[in-house]
């Protein structure tokens, strides 16, 4: 391995490893904690375990993630042997997970023991799967050696890392694909944006089936900072969540605006709760102005406030923008920020030409941040991953992110006006409300289906299905859906109606919907 | 009032409206997450007409701790 020239992930920790050995990988909120040293050597070991199983480069492996040092070490032995992990929520409906599985088609599954997770619904013959909270697992890698794969020499960095999962309007997820090139970037990026040193210590609030946690992930154990996992149990619970931190003194917070306002509505936060914070950085969705000069006086005297911006499909981050003082003199959303260097934006209308400075447009992203494309969807992948249209010379690939921004003339700075789509952000989650329209849909007793989103005085951020169906117990419907989306993607409210409204092309009219009930 | 809290109940975390006269905690309900105690406790304390403290909060965690809660307000 060359020092010189490191083009894929799994070198990249192998050097981190080796220069702070003895230091903190891991810390976790119990006060144990994992060292550089001892991570990357179970990691290697977990790599050759990989390898005697016949895992090569691009074989996908699935993993149930609960954030312990074996599932990190899981993520990191993947990256050493070019395999491409995709963390799956654990508590995934049934039907989601399967098709997921059938997208992905996983080597192995990777799951750790828990009464609550969908292992324990799915039939395990169509996988290999491995309890890596076993002893017969921690026996079994344990007689392996715990070298650096030489194998490791295969995977350039055009090879997927991850594939991560996200709402898809036809019912089906869509997993985005992302290369060792793209985090390799991505890193370089974060560590000069954030200033980030050995002695930095970032939160892992995000689920690690949620885009935000790469962020956490790569920024933390790639540059020889630590990560601190936090379990979903205690994010349930601000207050607990905030004595627990206080105890491993993070400096580096991420996470979406939802789990701050949490924080802050659950009344948690006291002044002298995380002393060492030194940024806040948030994304996934906008932070309401008023909520967030609530969190700016508690820390904005102290903590740098970073608001960030990127779609799954450009490696988690693509602009972000440090918030001042006097954005808490106006009640406007704050702009998405400056594109990263390295990386742009342009405006395009629906002929796919730029529009003019200030022109409401989509759009579309271009950089060394955009992915590679949808797993096993090439459709998909051939409409929205696109040769920037204004380059006729030659091939340049951009993601049409399908957010609708308009360019600030003064500052250059992209301001978000909504979607070109049905798609909908919760908790940070995309959401597209046809893919919950394609739940019902797969139930026999529902007609017509029209699921809106209202965010009014009246109806306050609720996803609202409109079914003309055959039975109209609510409880009945909810409970097989609950199969077939996660608990974000759920209705709060129902409407049930003779016939929907339709327009001219005979199409659902979800105008007219939005307009009845508000 | 008992009612009334059930159906808070019923509305905010997707169960069914009989299932709230058990002692569930967060665990036994799948999408009791931190979205939805945020739901839950705004919809607790605009439909009572209550101010809940950071304490309480952080303790109510089950049905029957909820209910606790909210006793020593009415």
């Amino acid at each position: 391995m060359s020092d010189s020239y490191l083009y894929n992930l799994g070198q990249l920790f192998e050097k981190i490893a080796k220069e702070n050995s003895d230091k903190n990988a891991i810390q976790c909120v119990d006060d144990t904690s994992v060292s550089y040293n001892k991570l990357n050597v179970l990691s290697n070991k977990i790599a050759h375990y990989l390898l005697q199983e016949n895992i090569k480069r691009n074989d996908v492996i699935a993993i149930l993630n609960n954030k312990t040092p074996v599932s990190y070490a899981i993520m990191i032995a993947c990256l050493k042997i070019g395999a491409t992990y995709t963390n799956i929520d654990p508590k995934s409906p049934i039907e989601r997970f399967n098709r997921m599985v059938a997208i992905c088609n996983p080597k192995l599954l990777f799951y750790y023991q828990d009464e609550n997770i969908i292992i324990n619904e799915f039939s395990s013959e169509i996988i290999n799967t491995i309890d890596y909270s076993s002893n017969e697992f921690a026996n079994a890698i344990n007689k392996l050696e715990d070298s650096f794969p030489r194998y490791n020499e295969m995977v350039n960095a055009n090879t997927p890392v991850y594939i991560m999962f996200t709402s898809g309007s036809t019912g089906f997820p869509k997993g985005v694909v992302i290369s060792h090139q793209n985090i390799l970037n991505f890193i370089k990026w974060s560590k000069a944006t954030y200033h980030t040193t050995v002695k930095d210590v970032f939160t892992n609030i995000n689920p690690m089936h949620f885009d935000n946690s790469v962020f956490d992930f790569y920024s933390s154990l790639f540059t020889g900072a630590a990560i601190v996992p936090v379990n979903e149990n205690l994010t349930r619970n601000p207050r607990k969540l905030l004595d627990a931190l206080n105890q491993v003194k993070p400096t580096v917070w991420f996470s979406v605006p939802s789990m701050l306002v949490y924080v802050l509505n659950m009344r948690a936060l006291k002044e002298t709760d995380l002393p060492t914070l030194r940024v806040v950085t948030y994304g996934g969705e906008g932070f309401p102005k008023n909520q967030l000069k609530k969190l700016w006086q508690h820390w904005g005297n102290r903590v740098r406030f970073v608001n960030v911006y990127g779609p799954t499909e450009c490696t988690c981050i693509c602009s972000s923008y440090d918030v001042s003082e006097i954005d808490m003199e106006n009640d406007d959303l704050l702009p998405l920020g400056h594109m990263a260097p390295n990386f742009y934006g342009l405006v395009l209308d629906e002929n796919g030409d730029e529009v003019k400075v200030g022109e409401v447009g989509e759009l579309c992203l271009g950089g060394p941040n955009v992915g590679i494309g949808y797993y096993n969807n090439l459709e998909k992948t051939e409409e929205v991953f696109i040769s920037n249209p204004v380059i006729t010379t030659h091939k340049e690939m951009v993601y049409k992110s399908g957010d609708l921004v308009k360019q600030d003339a003064e500052t250059k700075m992209f301001l978000f006006c909504g979607r070109k789509d049905n798609q909908i952000k919760r908790m940070g989650y995309r959401i597209e409300l046809e893919e919950i329209e394609n739940a019902f849909n797969a139930i026999e007793y529902v007609k017509e289906s029209a699921v809106i989103y209202l965010d009014n005085e009246k109806y306050p951020s609720k996803i609202i299905a409109c079914l003309n169906s055959n039975n109209e117990d609510k409880e009945k419907t909810s409970e097989v859906l609950k199969k077939y989306l996660p608990s974000y993607m759920l209705p709060d409210l129902y409407f049930y109606f003779a016939q929907l409204p339709k327009n001219q092309n005979g199409k659902i009219d979800r105008l007219k919907l939005k307009e009845e009930l508000s | 009032m008992e009612e009334k809290i059930n159906q808070i109940l019923a509305d905010t975390l997707k169960v069914p409206l009989e299932k709230t006269l058990e002692d569930l905690t967060m665990d036994d309900v799948n999408n009791w997450d931190s979205l939805t105690h945020m739901n839950l406790i705004v919809a607790i304390e605009g439909e009572l007409g209550i101010e809940l403290s950071g304490d309480d909060i952080a303790e109510m965690i089950s049905f029957n701790a909820i209910r606790k809660t909210i006793a020593k307000y009415l």
